[in-house]
């Protein structure tokens, strides 16, 4: 009984203290649940172009100039890419934005309720845009249509499209009353025999796309997109997760030597260790699962909200919420494991000692022996390609935490410059707890380094296509064919031939040949209408959008573990400038103004941070060095520095306008407090 | 009952001149008022107190006597309900939160029950730091003078934690004496000592006295320790009871034993 009210008691008086801490979990699993949220919808978006004719569409077939004729329609099911406009019943509100336009065809939409349109005046609607509207059979809908006029039809059902989630269903007649005259495309269906028949009635005025095998080629690429997004993810997952981890585990750190003197009264009562650890482990597993839940609803809330303003529905499911739960409580064990195990060790006696003002911690030099077999697996991984880059950076990261508390205090006499007494205060504080100081920058070294790593990767995407020497010949074409296929293959000094969608075609050649191969290719471009040869310009767009992604992305992922780092310094500084009341008094007592007592502070929390965008740094350099290997030598003079500087600056200053807060609350301490003889 | 001759009652106000250079610190009509209404504490009722230059001299009182309060408000740590404390001649009552810091770091010294060295600094940093906040230079002279006078030269490069308590409140008193100040006050200095250390911060307050004419208020509960002082001033119940010249240890232990008498 003792235990649970003890429990209960201490975390109403304790949550002033540990709130920081459970907001950081809070953060972490938000960001995860939302990141994971938006990437599928960011997947959706993937992979729907590849889905966009319904199953067992083998072909399409397009005008090679204006519209088909509606005659063509009857060959398969009409379908365009344009959209229209739906208007809501009050005639301006525009909720339910731009739908595509797909025939009332059984092939393409199916029913949900009410009937398939029967006139040109009649549409189909799907659930979510007649939900929106609140619109079902019967009911008239403005549709403002491809000319911008706007025409009021009849809704005569509901429908859900075959593919994608949203577009409303009309005749051929209703087509062309919306889109104008003529379809943009057909949809073929049946063997290739049939369809080659059909195309070759249509004469040369029409286009036709070899649908399977496009779509054969789309997943491929969908898959290498999902691929890269699978890693973004479990990147964001991992760096939340770390992030998270160690600024709970500095906030129970604080706490627990906070509370030693209450956890050896416990003991000194007659408490067991196992009781003591209890206290400390109910209060942390009640901090991790009320932070957890709202991380998941902050998580979900607004993920939910960024991904229908990209455009798609988004609905958070039971395994999304699963997974922010369990990584929340993964989190908050893994953080609080340490401390509450610690704050069991005390001895009795403890509660009997002296008031004093806490000591300086001094750790292990061993951990130099423990960093040595980590650097050289770091070193030997990184010699296979991309899987060993991430190992050689785990390692170098598990190096760099081991290593971090016998770092800080060399590094803090760095990065906290200035001879002044706020100064030199200020860098004994930073340097005083080497662990704490450690485990604070953590967060902020993984952002530091992870922006580093980005920057350089934006700076190399925009100088690597200079930099590569000719090698790759490609070729754009209105659609690739295997004619075309073979005959490049064909061609001398061709290695291989590898199609890099439904329109493009890159040719492998060894550099020396890469001219004459181009020449060669030229010759060849007349006999396919629309083929041309890929410039360097295509090369460079195509390769800084799939750059400009992940860069994004992992941008993002640096974002976030900055936001929670600095949070982390901040709930650090908090903490201590709560831990070290009495000293403030002293120092306020013998001397300080309330001034030099807020830049102290403020000095501290910029220190803590010039620690973490110091190893980031370093961290973010070997990164880059493991990633491009030597490559990276001649990368260093297109490294952003400004880029990297803005960030570091940034991150300084809102460590220490954050800390200002936490400074003025520890200023505001009565001198008269360092004659209490007790250290609450 | 002790006799009149060593008793001086609250009721007359103190007589000497306040503006007389002897005098390092005066209270005039001193009160600290907790809370409002019916229960208001009344931790200091209009106390009159001058404290001699040159002199050292002790406060004592039971617990809930008003003798923090007084130490507070002496030492310009906490602002009066009423009257006014002048330090050195200035009045305390007119000064702003930054100009009483710099009063407290310039002209005021503390040496704290629980020693209170900062554990990041050295020995001599510590020592050193009212000049560093300051901005000012240590005089070479006064400055080796304290250090030798508490015998810690040796220890001068250690930090707090590598010190015993004895040499830790040594420290103390050399930070306290450094910048020279108008007065040290020294709350219960004695308090987490054994009594060979105790005895040997005692003789370090006195000598300071004695040798170098420093003005010292010690707060203390302890009648042996009070005897090392010129004067002890006895508060019960936010007044002074009485105001003792140079008592022996019989003279206080009696005055201590008709305080709580009458408490």
């Amino acid at each position: 009984m003792y235990t649970l009210n003890a429990t209960f008691r201490n975390l109403r008086t304790g949550a002033s203290r540990v709130w920081l801490g459970g907001l950081a979990i809070a953060l972490s699993v938000a960001f995860v649940v939302a990141g994971t949220l938006v990437a599928e919808a960011s997947r959706a978006r993937i992979v729907e172009p590849a889905l966009s004719a319904p199953v067992g569409t083998t072909g399409v077939i397009v005008a090679e100039s204006g519209r088909l004729p509606a005659a063509a329609a009857e060959l398969g099911v009409a379908a365009s890419d344009r959209t229209v406009v739906l208007f809501g019943p009050d005639g301006r509100s525009e909720l339910a934005g731009e739908r595509r336009v797909f025939l009332a065809d059984g092939r393409a939409v199916r029913m949900v309720s009410g009937e398939l349109p029967g006139g040109a005046d009649e549409i189909a609607l799907d659930s979510s845009a007649a939900g929106i509207l609140g619109l079902g059979a019967g009911d008239s809908v403005p549709v403002r249509t491809e000319d911008g006029s706007v025409v009021v039809m009849r809704v005569s059902g509901t429908v859900v499209p075959r593919t994608g989630t949203t577009g409303v269903a009309a005749t051929v007649a209703g087509m062309e009353r919306l889109l104008g005259p003529g379809v943009d495309q057909v949809q073929l269906r049946g063997s290739a025999a049939e369809t080659a028949d059909a195309v070759a009635a249509l004469g040369d005025a029409v286009r036709y796309t070899d649908l399977r095998g496009q779509q054969q080629q789309e997943s491929a690429q969908a898959g290498r997109g999902l691929g890269v997004l699978g890693l973004l993810l479990s990147t964001l997952t991992v760096v939340c997760a770390v992030a998270g981890t160690f600024v709970i585990a500095n906030t129970f750190y604080v706490v627990a030597a906070g509370r030693r003197r209450e956890a050896a009264l416990l003991r000194a009562v007659g408490a067991t260790k196992s009781q003591v650890r209890r206290v400390f482990a109910v209060e942390a597993l009640s901090l991790g699962t009320v932070a957890s839940v709202i991380g998941v609803v902050a998580g979900a809330s607004a993920g939910t909200l960024v991904g229908r303003f990209m455009g798609f529905h988004v609905a958070p499911d039971a395994r999304l919420i699963v997974v922010g739960l369990v990584l929340g409580m993964v989190v908050t064990l893994a953080g609080t494991w340490g401390p509450v195990r610690g704050i069991a060790q005390v001895a009795p006696v403890a509660a009997l000692g002296a008031a004093e003002l806490t000591e300086v911690e001094r750790p292990s030099q061993v951990r130099w022996a423990l960093v040595l077999p980590l650097v050289i697996g770091a070193a030997l991984a990184v010699q296979v390609p991309i899987v060993g880059a991430v190992i050689g950076g785990v390692l170098t990261f598990i190096a760099l935490v081991v290593l971090g508390p016998i770092l800080v205090p060399r590094i803090g006499r760095i990065v906290v410059r200035g001879r002044g007494p706020v100064a030199k205060l200020a860098r004994a504080n930073v340097v005083r707890y080497p662990k704490r100081s450690a485990r604070t920058s953590v967060a902020v070294v993984l952002g530091v380094a992870l922006a580093t790593s980005v920057t350089a990767l934006v700076t190399a995407a925009g100088n690597l296509a200079e930099l590569m020497p000719e090698s790759i010949v490609t070729v754009y074409a209105p659609t690739v064919t295997t004619d075309m296929e073979q005959v490049l293959s064909g061609l001398p000094g061709v290695d291989s031939v590898d199609p890099m969608g439904p329109s493009e075609l890159r040719l492998n050649t060894s550099p020396a040949l890469t001219d004459e191969v181009a020449t060669e290719v030229a010759g060849q471009l007349p006999n396919w209408p629309g083929a041309r040869l890929g410039t360097d310009a295509d090369r460079a767009a195509e390769y800084s959008s799939a750059v400009a992604w992940i860069t994004t992305s992992l941008g993002a992922v640096a974002a976030m573990s900055l936001i929670v780092g600095l949070l982390g310094v901040l709930n650090t500084v908090r903490l201590a400038a709560l831990e070290r009341r009495r000293e403030f008094a002293v120092l306020r007592a013998i001397g300080m103004t309330r001034g030099q007592l807020v830049r102290l502070v403020v000095r501290e929390a910029m220190g803590l941070a010039g620690i973490g965008v110091f190893l980031g740094l370093v961290l973010g350099a070997a990164t880059i060095y493991g990633m491009l290997g030597m490559l990276s030598l001649l990368l260093i003079p297109l490294i952003s520095w400004w880029l990297v500087a803005s960030i570091c600056v940034a991150v300084l200053v809102v460590a220490a306008v954050g800390a200002v807060f936490p400074a003025r609350a520890a200023a505001r301490v009565s001198p008269a407090y360092a004659l209490a003889d007790t250290t609450n | 009952m002790t006799p009149a001759s060593q008793l001086v009652t609250t009721a007359e106000p103190v007589t000497t001149d306040p503006s007389h250079n002897q005098v390092a610190v005066s209270a005039r009509s001193l009160s600290k008022t907790y809370g409002t209404g019916p229960t208001a504490v009344h931790a200091l009722r209009s106390v009159n107190l001058d404290i001699e230059r040159g002199r050292f001299s002790a406060i004592m009182g039971p617990s809930g006597s008003g003798k923090s309060t007084l130490l507070h408000l002496l030492a310009g740590l906490d602002t009066a309900s009423a009257g006014s404390v002048r330090i050195d001649g200035q009045e305390l009552g007119a000064l702003g939160d930054d100009a009483l810091t710099r009063l407290r770091r310039d002209r005021v010294g503390f040496v704290f029950q629980s020693f209170n060295l900062i554990p990041t600094l050295t020995a001599a940093e510590n020592i050193r730091l009212p000049l560093d906040l300051a901005g000012r230079q240590p005089d070479r002279a006064w400055f080796d003078y304290v250090i030798a006078s508490v015998g810690i030269a040796d220890r001068l490069n250690h930090r707090p934690s590598e010190l015993s308590g004895g040499q830790r409140q040594r420290v103390a008193v050399a930070r306290a004496l450094v910048t020279r100040p108008a007065v040290a006050f020294a709350d219960e200095p004695t308090g987490n000592l054994d009594s060979v250390s105790g005895a040997e911060v005692l003789r370090l307050l006195r000598d300071a006295v004695t040798h170098a004419g420093q003005t010292v208020v010690m707060v203390t509960h302890d009648p042996a320790a009070a005897a090392h002082a010129d004067r002890v001033v006895m508060l019960a119940d936010g007044m002074i009871r009485h105001d003792l010249i140079a008592p022996g240890l019989d003279a206080i232990v009696a005055a201590v034993a008709s305080g709580s008498a009458s408490a």
